[in-house]
């Protein structure tokens, strides 16, 4: 279909009509937001329970602005079951490029580890900054969590840590070796540490 | 130590106290974590190591001379991690100064 210009000086005016879906093609599919969890004073876990549902296949979680009170703590995700039990296990492929922060030159490297047999995945391979204006942000997409198949989940990591090197995991992929239902999703650290702040948010996603 | 709660059926959300046995879970990572705390310190550093390393490659390339001062800095980075067998003594680890 041309798109019509609408110019007054060439005697161009009027009203487009209203598009209608009927002549749409190849348009569809939404974001549906299933819940938002906030930073809380005094927090070091946080859980969306009940977040996978038959209603979705697939799920695209944010969790982002990441900060911690004090240095020297991973983040870490727990897979749990209806009746709120940890799921294993999971095998982790995980790559990251790093550089320094504050390098002239930018001074960094590739790492690259496998991870298996884990109840719990390992969203980052370097603690955590406390610094405020240094916040972390994570991006991970679900697949078919809920359909008792071998679930597969991948995520980015944008780390700011606490060594003064910028990580970033671009192509980290999650296999879990069961076909466990999974129901709820708990995010926590390996020190124990509170957060200090983080906004999250889950969507699930319709074709 | 206390857990943040979103129902997503409800909509509901909580903060409680950590149940028993999400506290012993807590308490497996944190001491896991304890007994991996050398290898993480160290690997902190030979990263950071390895960067000043890198920073003065070019000086070892064969149609420049070094300096005997960065011959020295060069090999205080690369004796940097030897000998260290406690995170304090990773801790207390300086950097030397770059000529």
């Amino acid at each position: 279909m041309p798109l019509i210009k609408l110019n007054a000086t060439q005697g161009l005016t009027g009203t487009l009509p209203a598009v209608s879906g009927a002549n749409l093609t190849g348009v569809g599919g939404t974001h549906t937001k299933i819940a938002t969890a906030d930073y809380s004073s005094a927090v070091s876990n946080f859980t969306y329970t009940n977040c996978f549902t038959s209603t979705y296949s697939l799920y695209k979680f944010y969790m982002y602005d990441i900060d911690m009170a004090s240095n020297n703590a991973e983040l870490r995700l727990n897979f749990l079951d209806s009746g709120g039990s940890t799921i294993g296990n999971w095998i982790t492929i995980f790559t990251e490029n790093y550089a320094e922060r504050d390098s002239s030159d930018g001074g960094g490297g590739t790492g690259a580890t496998t991870e298996g047999a884990d109840n719990y995945v390992r969203l980052n391979h370097n603690d955590m900054s406390a610094a405020t204006e240094e916040p972390s942000h994570l991006e991970m997409t679900i697949f078919t969590p809920y359909e008792s198949q071998r679930t597969t989940m991948t995520f980015k990591f944008y780390l700011r840590a606490d060594n003064g090197y910028n990580y970033i995991s671009d192509s980290a992929l999650c296999y879990l070796q069961n076909s466990t239902s999974i129901r709820s999703m708990k995010f926590f650290n390996d020190n124990g540490t509170n957060f200090a702040d983080y906004k999250s948010v889950l969507y699930g996603i319709t074709r | 130590m206390k857990i943040q709660e979103v129902n997503c059926l409800t909509g509901e959300t909580i903060i409680r106290d950590l149940t028993d046995e999400e506290k012993n879970i807590q308490n497996q990572h944190i001491a896991n974590r304890e007994t991996t705390l050398f290898d993480r310190e160290i690997n902190k550093l030979r990263i950071k190591r390895n960067s000043l390393l890198a920073e003065t490659d070019f000086y070892a390339l064969t149609d420049n001379t070094m300096s005997e001062a960065m011959t020295n800095y060069r090999q205080e980075l690369r004796d940097l991690t030897e000998g260290l067998t406690t995170v304090e003594e990773v801790e207390a680890v300086e950097f030397p100064t770059k000529p």
